[in-house]
């Protein structure tokens, strides 16, 4: 019966996580924001639900699937969220003024600007030009 | 009081994919169109595992992982189309 309660309580933790998460992927306005909300899902959401499923059928024909399907998704989930930030930085070339920080708007120069070697390769430019 | 812990937690799962939907349809880019099939593929993957078990077979769980695998396939596709897109349009120009 504790294991139950226990699994109750890892399930309210993984429905708070996904409530977090979706109103996350509403209210921030970039994408590469957004993956941070949507991130929250891949990791802790399924790892709460699949752990409270663990304890809640403890049995040798459910638990090492369940800990197989975990393991899948903990190691494809960060390999498909490179995968969308490397789509987004590569073809939209706006993406530079969304990821300045104060610093980098107020100072005027700086000593890598030079060490670009083919800066008209990608759709990035991380020079501070005024367009 | 274990039905109706799993079939609430599938009834949550249900609105969030729907959510999810949403922001796959609304999505101003591509990138957030494609994140939104990737949260559906992992909502989907916790979805059938909760049914597994509340269904109590165990093959559901094979199913399971395929789904996950298949998902993460359709992740690396697209975007993998998208970018040579991309560099196909840049060449052009």
């Amino acid at each position: 019966m504790i294991r139950l309660w226990i699994a109750a309580a890892l399930f309210a933790a993984g429905a708070l996580t996904i409530v977090l998460s979706i109103s996350g992927i509403f209210r921030f306005r970039y994408v590469l924001n957004r993956m941070h909300a949507a991130a929250l899902i891949d990791s802790l959401a399924l790892g709460c639900i699949l752990a409270g499923l663990v304890l809640m059928t403890w049995n040798l024909r459910f638990v090492p699937k369940l800990l197989v399907i975990l393991a899948v998704q903990w190691i494809s989930s960060p390999i498909a969220s490179h995968l969308v930030g490397q789509m987004e930085v590569r073809t939209d070339a706006d993406s530079c003024h969304h990821m300045k920080t104060e610093d980098q708007t107020s100072a005027d120069s700086g000593p890598s600007r030079d060490t670009h070697a083919e800066p008209a390769r990608t759709a990035v430019d991380f020079s501070d030009k005024e367009v | 009081m274990k039905s109706f812990l799993l079939i609430g937690i599938t009834v949550i799962l249900t609105v969030a994919m729907l959510f999810a939907l949403l922001r796959t349809i609304k999505g101003p880019t591509r990138s957030d169109r494609l994140l939104g099939i990737n949260m559906i593929g992992s909502l989907g993957t916790a979805f059938f595992a909760v049914l597994a078990v509340y269904l109590e077979e165990h093959w559901l769980l094979d199913v399971c992982i395929i789904y996950c695998l298949i998902s993460f396939l359709a992740v690396v596709v697209l975007s993998r189309i998208h970018l040579e897109q991309a560099g196909e349009s840049e060449a052009q120009r």
